[in-house]
């Protein structure tokens, strides 16, 4: 089983040894066809100059004079005997077969001796002046050598001419043109072509597909280092991110803690105003009891059944002191257990904690009790909650001055929660900060006076200690805000 | 896009008409060499091998009463109008025989072949120039 970086890398191999395996071929192959080529035009050439020289030989020893043109046009039966013979050499193989010489030496033009063509219509007349294809002719004529002329120079041409000198006796050259046929090898030499053309081709096209490998790898191997990368930074990401969690939560729940104390801090001030509006009346009572029972002592004018009496109220009042301390320190507790309670019982709690100042600063209570139900919630929490909505409820009636103040505590039940609702009638909250109210600082009171939190605290308990929900409208006279839990499951 | 199309249509079809052979374009450039007193010749087609029709000489007449010259073979059958016009022949035996043939292009053996009588150029007062002068017999 190969690897992907492994099967490209053969892949790559098998392409470079094969692109340089045809680079070798195709050299050696042009060598090898030209030296083919030339072996079979040799072999050819050599036959037809064996034909030519012999046809030469018989021409000159035929003439009856030194010269072959004056010859045949002495003797016009020599002319006819000599053509007749050279028409025995056509064959499939030499299609014509003529001589020529030139009338003089200044001209270009070739004048036919003889033709051994049988067809009269492409036959050459006696002396028919002759225009050649090119110089090779008058070449030969010069340097009395034979030569061949390729037509249009090309190797796989099916035609060549193969020209002999007939040197003759008066030294006069006349030329023996012979047009001989290459077809007989010319399949060998097309299919050397071809084979050359094919592997000319192949080696571009290999170095091509070499090439486009080695950019796809390269490719391939860029994205796969950065596929592992990316794999491993997730792993550790995977790896670590329970911890970031547990981090984070952990984070989240003590700024919670803070913010929970920080809100406990700010209501412990208005406790202490509490705590001192709820003592100023039972204090001042034992006070007046005692300058009472005093005066009496003092005077010698006291009954031990009114002195029981007035003992009673004292220790009543202490008593109630006691209780009332019980209740703030019951109050700073934070709940660890939902216990089960009404929202009246709860309501109850917060206003023996609150009434008296409520009642100093002539605000009325307006209760409208419909709910009675049991729940399972915080107490404490929720009392805290119920604290802070009231108080809100309270700074802004002071704050607006607003004549016969009230405060409505209502409470109600559906199928499946209770509603507890706090309005009062201080004109409400302005539209354009209603949705802010909940943020955690956002305060309307003055620095002393707000810390921002108590609102945002307030909606935390109820939503995710509570299970409820918290939240704020406003009605023709004032703010109301709707707490709504769910009812305990029976 | 339809422009185009007609456009290119248009110019391969032009191209295709005027495209010329390797004969024909050797026998037009013959006959735009040689002229009658310093004037290019007119020619008159008949029955010629290779037609002149479509090819970029320009100066092929309808009639012989506007030409300078008769291209093309059989002579014999000539009107008596143009009997008496110089001709430019395709066959080397009516070179040879024919008086009134100045010239003539023909194929010997796979080789083209242009010849020009001299002594005729002369009588029909065709001018040869020294491009046309070699091929003189």
């Amino acid at each position: 089983m190969f690897s992907k970086i492994t099967f490209a890398r053969l892949f790559i191999f098998v392409t470079v040894l094969l692109f340089a395996t045809t680079l070798l071929l195709y050299l050696f192959f042009s060598q090898t066809k030209v030296d083919i080529v030339t072996s079979f035009e040799r072999a050819g050439v050599e036959e037809v100059e064996e034909i030519a020289s012999n046809i030469s030989q018989y021409i000159v020893h035929s003439s009856r004079s030194i010269n072959l043109h004056q010859s045949l046009s002495e003797d016009r039966t020599l002319k006819d005997a000599l053509e007749y013979f050279l028409s025995t050499f056509q064959t499939q193989k030499i299609k014509n077969i003529f001589i020529v010489d030139k009338p003089n030496e200044s001209s270009i033009l070739f004048r036919v001796l003889l033709d051994g063509t049988k067809e009269k219509s492409d036959k050459f007349q006696f002396e028919e002046l002759f225009e050649p294809e090119n110089t090779v002719w008058a070449e030969v004529i010069h340097s009395r050598e034979p030569k061949v002329i390729y037509q249009d120079d090309n190797m796989d041409a099916l035609w060549a001419t193969f020209l002999y000198p007939i040197i003759q006796e008066d030294g006069h050259v006349a030329i023996l043109a012979l047009d001989f046929s290459k077809a007989h090898y010319q399949k060998v030499v097309s299919s050397l072509l071809g084979l050359e053309v094919f592997l000319r081709t192949m080696v571009p096209f290999l170095f091509f597909i070499f090439t486009i490998m080695v950019i796809v790898i390269q490719s391939d191997k860029k994205r796969e280092a950065e596929k592992q990368e990316a794999q491993k930074a997730l792993e550790e990401l995977n790896l670590t991110l329970e911890d970031r969690i547990a981090d984070e939560v952990e984070k989240n729940r003590q700024k919670d803690q803070q913010l929970i104390q920080q809100s406990r801090l700010a209501s412990m001030g208005e406790m202490i105003s509490m705590i001192a509006h709820q003592w100023r009346q039972p204090l001042s009572a034992i006070s007046s009891t005692v300058q009472g029972l005093h005066l009496k002592l003092t005077l010698k004018k006291y009954d031990e059944v009114l002195f029981l009496e007035k003992l009673m109220d004292v220790n009543r009042y202490a008593q109630y002191l006691s209780q009332t301390i019980d209740d703030f320190r019951h109050f700073f507790k934070t709940s660890k257990e939902k216990n089960q309670v009404t929202l009246e019982e709860v309501i109850e709690k917060v206003l023996s904690l609150i009434h008296v100042t409520l009642e100093n600063k002539k605000i009325t209570l307006i209760m409208d009790f419909q709910s009675n139900e049991f729940l399972m919630t915080y107490s404490n929490e929720l009392m805290q909650v119920l604290l802070n909505l009231i108080k809100n409820a309270e700074d802004a009636l002071v704050e607006n001055q607003i004549d016969h103040p009230w405060i409505k505590i209502a409470t109600s039940k559906n199928e499946t929660h209770v509603m507890l609702s706090i309005s009062d009638n201080a004109g409400g909250i302005p539209p354009e900060i209603l949705t802010r109210i909940f943020e955690p600082y956002f305060s309307t009171k003055t620095q002393k006076d707000g810390t921002g939190l108590g609102l945002y605290m307030s909606q935390k308990i109820i939503e995710e200690h509570c299970s409820g929900s918290l939240c704020a409208s406003n009605s023709s006279s004032g703010a109301v805000f709707t707490i709504q839990l769910p009812r305990a499951v029976v | 896009m339809a422009l185009l199309k007609q456009l290119f249509l248009g110019v391969a079809l032009l191209s295709f008409s005027y495209a010329e052979t390797p004969e024909q374009e050797l026998i037009v450039k013959v006959l735009k060499l040689i002229s009658v007193k310093n004037v290019s010749v007119s020619v008159f087609e008949h029955q010629p091998s290779i037609s002149l029709q479509g090819s970029t000489f320009t100066h092929l007449t309808e009639q012989c009463a506007h030409a300078d010259i008769v291209y093309g073979s059989n002579f014999e059958a000539l009107s008596p109008l143009c009997q008496e016009l110089p001709r430019f022949s395709t066959d080397y035996e009516v070179f040879q025989k024919d008086e009134r043939v100045i010239g003539a292009f023909y194929w010997r053996k796979g080789r083209p072949q242009l010849r020009f009588n001299q002594e005729r150029c002369e009588r029909f007062e065709i001018f040869l120039p020294a491009e046309l002068v070699r091929y003189v017999q």
